[in-house]
């Protein structure tokens, strides 16, 4: 998978997470190899627990305690540079995670803080990342104000541009009062910014929802909100975790259809996680499908729902219920990653399972052109492929 | 912020029907007393001992119990509390007298407590399983398991017997020759304030060395329960997913925990610290005792050896008045802190 590089934004190698808990080690991703494409929608599916949260964390060098990274490669790429997360420092990976990286959680509600402004939410990350853009916007209001304080602030927001360090800006920033000649009038573009950021999320009346608290919003409204919060900073990749599981299924469809809209709009990448195969088939270009901690099939969306190779993906989509289908579903259930099954990890619920399945665990390989399977059955095809 | 207001407005209003439920509480509880004894409360002078029958019929003791309440409350309201035959001069002054001691200990030591506690509980939380938890957890420990006594007499042994540093009571003798002159004007009985609105440097420095020990001692006694509370809490929250959430905008290790946890983590504590300061007021018996502070803890303490039960009654209610006023503080304090209280 190494010959794409250029159109990768995103390339984990060889990547090997472990949770430390009082249980025992739990397993948690187990060798993967992804490469996620410069402006496509990857999706990743598989059922609960089986890596695909943490992986995207891994992402973002991120995963939670106790929770880590034992092995492996991210790499980031933007403007022709390489940007090794596994390897840099926090201080600078969290340059790029908001601006360059952003994530969308789950349960909005949960990822909300519950006891500040979701307005003043949205506004901290623009604060971070595009602190000398709010501070140039500033100057440029300030300019047409007269009175003491408005020139009092340009003098100290223009010191603070001119050199990032100045000790008197540091002082002021620390006398309360003082320091709102500094802070008032960035904040007050961050929050135009906001607002404008807030009406393109289809949230009616963006001024007033911006001093509202997350408990006085619906669950779309709130998912709204940390989308909005991902987005403030151009990120040029998405991770989109499981973004509209808990919501109703018409607020649902409408979050997708944001989504898709605001991926054009923004140009970016989107990762979007997921268990709904049905969501998959709607948002994304490519798939990969992981199970237990590792990915089992990657390939294009319609190839993956025509010609799904991996027992598992098979198994997947026959689950989806169907009218007029008697609903299967695959049998057994996903194992303990503390003491995970020998060989390959799906073995023990695999109709086909051979001895060998038992022994050795397949290796990721391409069956056709961009069709890539980690299954034995599938080995001799592969073999195929290479000397053709 | 104005749904602040109306909560402040609203919360205000109902501290009206939870004093007179106080008051009727304290009132029942001391109708468990015999008419004579309960004449004692409107004996003022050892000389109106004598005619407490008259007294009986004069406050219709002997009458159904809810005249009886209402005149009691409007002699209570009239500051008419009775004769302490443990001090020997009417409940009211008795009050007046003391209370200062008692409430200048507790407004020093009530914010050490909270901030070492928080402190700590953060400092634990953030080096979870790490030497700097431990060793908070362990001072926790020791300051719990320490009797309040104990403690003090050490201290007092190591900063007053051998250093010579901290002495015991209120003021040294010349401080106390001073704050007896007819210079001296009191504003408040606290000694460091009125000092300061004196202006005299000289007893304010000498009111701190005497406050010194009695406040240390609360701090290293008090602050366990606080910091435990704080650690559980900041342990919590940093499982929470909105600090994944930050983290994932790229917020500071040190700004996610500052701004986002702390004040989450601070709602618990609230609760624990009203309660705390609240006991501070009117709880001090021991540490009063040990340190010859002459308090409402130490008064109360004399007046229930004596049955002097004017006194008891008068210090229940006071109790019962700071616990009312601190719940109302904690509650708008939560309101202030987390905006989801302050709805309905």
């Amino acid at each position: 998978m190494t010959e794409r590089n250029e159109g990768n934004i995103m390339e984990v190698r060889d990547l090997y997470v472990r949770f430390y808990t009082y249980e025992g080690v739990v397993k948690a991703v187990d060798g993967v190899d992804l490469d996620v494409l410069r402006g496509e929608t990857l999706g990743i599916v598989g059922e609960t627990g089986s890596g695909k949260s943490v992986t995207t964390y891994a992402m973002m060098n991120m995963v939670p305690p106790p929770g880590r990274i034992t092995r492996g490669r991210v790499v980031y790429r933007r403007d022709g540079k390489e940007f090794v997360l596994t390897e840099m420092p926090e201080s600078e990976i969290r340059k790029l995670r908001g601006s360059d990286i952003s994530r969308i959680f789950q349960e909005p509600k949960a990822a909300l803080n519950p006891v500040y402004k979701v307005g003043d939410q949205v506004a901290e990350a623009i604060l971070i990342h595009r602190l000398d853009e709010m501070k140039e916007r500033a100057l440029e209001t300030l300019k047409s104000e007269r009175g003491v304080f408005p020139s009092l602030s340009r003098s100290v927001i223009d010191r603070s541009l001119k050199f990032e360090g100045d000790p008197l800006v540091r002082l002021l920033k620390r006398i309360p009062l003082l320091r709102r000649l500094y802070w008032k009038p960035i904040k007050r573009e961050a929050r135009k910014e906001v607002v404008k950021l807030l009406g393109l999320m289809g949230i009616p009346d963006p001024d007033r929802v911006y001093d509202m608290y997350p408990h006085e919003l619906s669950g779309g409204m709130q998912q709204r909100i940390v989308i909005a919060t991902a987005l403030s900073c151009n990120p040029q990749l998405l991770i989109a975790d499981e973004p509209t599981t808990n919501l109703d299924v018409t607020v649902e469809a409408q979050i997708l259809e944001l989504m898709k809209d605001l991926k054009k709009k923004f140009g970016m990448t989107l990762l979007y996680i997921t268990h709904d195969m049905g969501v998959i088939a709607e948002m994304s270009d490519r798939v990969a499908v992981m199970y237990a901690g590792n990915i089992v099939e990657v390939g294009d969306v319609i190839t993956i729902f025509k010609k799904p190779l991996h027992p598992y993906t098979k198994g997947l989509l026959e689950a989806i219920p169907m009218p007029g289908r008697p609903l299967k579903d695959i049998p057994g259930t996903v194992p303990n990653l503390i003491n995970p099954p020998s060989g390959c990890r799906f073995h023990p619920r695999c109709e086909y399972a051979m001895d060998r399945c038992k022994r050795e665990k397949p290796k990721l390989v391409e069956v056709e052109p961009g069709h890539w399977v980690a299954c034995f059955l599938h080995h001799d095809q592969a073999a195929e492929v290479e000397e053709g | 912020m104005g749904s602040l207001a109306t909560y402040i407005a609203r919360r205000l209003l109902l501290i009206i029907p939870t004093l007179l439920g106080v008051s009727i509480l304290i009132f029942a509880i001391s109708m468990v007393f015999t008419p004579e004894q309960r004449a004692a409360l409107y004996v003022t002078s050892p000389k109106a001992a004598s005619k407490i029958y008259q007294i009986i019929k004069k406050y219709g003791l002997d009458r159904p119990a809810h005249e009886q309440y209402f005149t009691w409350l409007s002699n209570v309201l009239r500051g008419n509390l009775g004769y302490s035959k443990s001090m020997n001069i009417p409940v009211i002054r008795a009050f007046t007298d003391l209370w200062p001691t008692s409430v200048e200990i507790a407004i020093y030591a009530a914010p050490f407590i909270v901030l070492v506690g928080v402190k700590l509980g953060k400092i634990s939380a953030i080096y979870r399983d790490k030497l700097p938890d431990h060793i908070a957890r362990v001072l926790a420990i020791v300051g719990w398991s320490l009797p309040t006594f104990w403690s003090a007499i050490i201290l007092l042994a190591i900063f007053y017997g051998w250093l010579g540093w901290f002495p015991p009571g209120r003021l040294g003798p010349e401080a106390q020759a001073i704050v007896r002159s007819s210079e001296w004007v009191t504003y408040t009985g606290l000694y460091t304030i009125d000092a300061l609105l004196n202006g005299n440097l000289f007893v304010f420095i000498d009111a701190v060395r005497h406050l010194f020990l009695p406040v240390l001692n609360l701090v290293i006694v008090g602050n366990a329960g606080i910091m435990r509370v704080m650690r559980s809490s900041m342990l919590e929250e940093l499982n929470k997913e909105y600090v994944l959430a930050a983290r994932s905008k790229g917020v500071a290790e040190r700004d996610i925990i500052n701004k986002h946890v702390t004040r989450n983590a601070l709602i618990p504590v609230v609760t624990m610290a009203g309660v705390l300061v609240a006991g501070l007021m009117t709880g001090l018996v021991i540490t009063e005792t040990v340190f010859e502070l002459k308090g409402l803890g130490y008064w109360a303490a004399h007046a229930a050896e004596q049955l002097d039960i004017p006194s008891v009654l008068a210090f229940a209610l006071f109790t019962g008045v700071v616990f009312v006023i601190a719940n109302l503080i904690v509650d708008v304090l939560y309101a202030y802190i987390d905006p989801r209280v302050r709805l309905q």
